[in-house]
């Protein structure tokens, strides 16, 4: 399985991590989905300001990793 | 109702229609990860766990764990890692060297010390400055740890390390868990807390504070919290150390070409033991809705299912044929991990697995930065001191691993 990373960097998402918790698409549907076996999908990886708080909180929820911030949107 | 309520009224209500065992790690996988199923295991010790994240399912479950995430951002490892982790180390070793030199001493003790000051700053256990005190809340947290085990205990062991855990989370309330919650309850009443919200990510927290900060859970409720996290912290990788210790020296004695002080090499190390010797043998799941799984297997509502932990991380198929001997460059069939479902998959994974096998590239992981310390300062086993393996539970794991530094 390939990473999900776009050139306008906010969330990077390593789904070779993966273990189908669900938190991210619970805690940010906007930003995550899911795949017909429970993994996770990255549908949109530059965060708004206003959803800032649940991206972290699911990135901190994911008890494998397999979110990664970036914080500064200029950098890949 | 409180949560330890919630949990022990569903118990009650599953069927008891025996018990069906799932030995192939795709079925116990497909388990972990279905909302079809319901935790059932841990019923030995209801007492110390009922109520916790552990045996929550559910918006519960969802709740607690989003309250107790951010001890676990990415900031939080480093932070602990560097702050907490490695000083402990550095300290237990050198304690280790002043007072034993050259002389044999106990790994599994070892790593339960360096592991003792990881769980007490992430439940929020002030940790005492003298030695006695240090040892009573080791001797407290052994006790309580002992009877957590309940589940795997052989014969009567289990009804006697129920009343010795007991009698020992009194002594722990009353030396360190009160005192604790009062420095954080002053704390949070401090005019810097003010507007402050749980689950901020600061980096900076315990899950004591997280809890008080949230609001909402009793006293009672908290303490069992702390000592789930104090077990967890504590009980994973002082079983996993000596083990993947022992593999490790064994291997690199005929592959020259690996060698014990590569931190990859040891994560990679680790986690081939991790599968080898996972921490509980099994744990139980109450399906609650009928579900057939991708292999055939017909489950019903009702039925409780034991989850062969120990067989599924020998699976040949995923494994190989060779599954049972340890090869730390052993690479199994995707997506599954390399150290099985050591810490489980799904909802319930390990919130703390992090903790253990680092984040590649950011940490280094509680587990590999032990092994590599103690390779560095020429820590080897003898030939006529042999480890000695634990006979009162179902658990694979020593308890003592007699080493020696350099």
């Amino acid at each position: 399985m390939e990473s999900d990373r776009s050139d306008q960097a906010g969330i990077r998402l390593v789904r070779e991590r993966c273990e189908s918790a669900g938190w991210c698409s619970r805690v940010a549907p906007a930003y995550f989905g899911r795949d017909a076996e429970g993994l996770a999908l990255l549908l949109r990886s530059t965060i708004d300001e206003a959803d800032e708080s649940d991206v972290q909180t699911a990135a901190d929820m994911c008890p494998t990793g397999s979110i990664e911030l970036s914080r500064d949107p200029q950098r890949g | 109702m409180d949560d330890t309520a919630l949990t022990a009224s569903a118990l009650s209500d599953g069927e008891q229609t025996g018990i069906l065992t799932l030995e192939r790690v795709d079925d116990v996988d497909e388990v972990l990860r279905s909302t079809a199923f319901r935790q059932g295991a841990h019923q030995g010790s209801l007492e110390f766990f009922g109520g916790t994240v552990l045996m929550l399912d559910g918006d519960p479950h969802f709740e607690r764990r989003r309250i107790e995430s951010s001890l676990f951002s990415r900031s939080s490892l480093i932070t602990m890692e560097h702050r907490v982790l490695g000083p402990s180390i550095d300290r237990t070793l050198a304690e280790t060297q002043r007072r034993y030199g050259s002389a044999l001493f106990n790994l599994v003790e070892f790593t339960r010390t360096v592991l003792l000051r990881i769980a007490a700053a992430l439940s929020g256990i002030d940790s005492p400055a003298d030695d006695d005190s240090v040892e009573r809340l080791a001797a407290y947290i052994h006790d309580m740890i002992d009877a957590a085990e309940a589940d795997w205990r052989y014969g009567d062991s289990a009804a006697l390390a129920i009343a010795n855990g007991i009698q020992a989370r009194k002594g722990f309330v009353d030396e360190f868990f009160r005192p604790s919650v009062e420095r954080r309850r002053a704390m949070l009443r401090a005019p810097a807390d003010v507007g402050r919200t749980a689950g901020s990510g600061s980096g900076a927290s315990d899950l004591l504070r997280e809890l008080m900060a949230a609001g909402g859970m009793t006293e009672d409720a908290m303490l069992r919290e702390v000592a789930l996290y104090i077990d967890g912290a504590i009980k994973t990788t002082s079983q996993s150390v000596p083990h993947a210790f022992g593999h490790i020296e064994e291997w690199c004695a005929s592959h020259p070409e690996d060698a014990k002080t590569d931190p990859e090499f040891l994560r990679k190390a680790l986690a081939e033991s991790l599968r080898l010797h996972g921490t509980v043998p099994s744990l139980l799941r109450i399906c609650t809705e009928d579900i057939l799984l991708a292999s055939g297997v017909e489950i019903r509502s009702g039925q409780r299912v034991s989850l062969d932990f120990r067989s599924a991380n020998l699976d040949p198929g995923i494994f190989g044929a060779d599954a049972a001997s340890f090869n730390p460059h052993r690479v199994p069939r995707p997506p599954h991990k390399p150290w099985g479902l050591t810490f489980g998959t799904g909802p319930h994974t390990c919130i703390g697995r992090l903790v253990v096998t680092g984040i590649p590239g950011v940490t280094e992981g509680s587990g590999t930065m032990m092994l590599r310390r103690l390779f560095e300062a020429g820590a080897r086993t003898v030939p006529d001191q042999p480890p000695v393996r634990e006979t009162q539970t179902g658990h694979d794991r020593y308890t003592r691993f007699a080493i020696q530094l350099g």
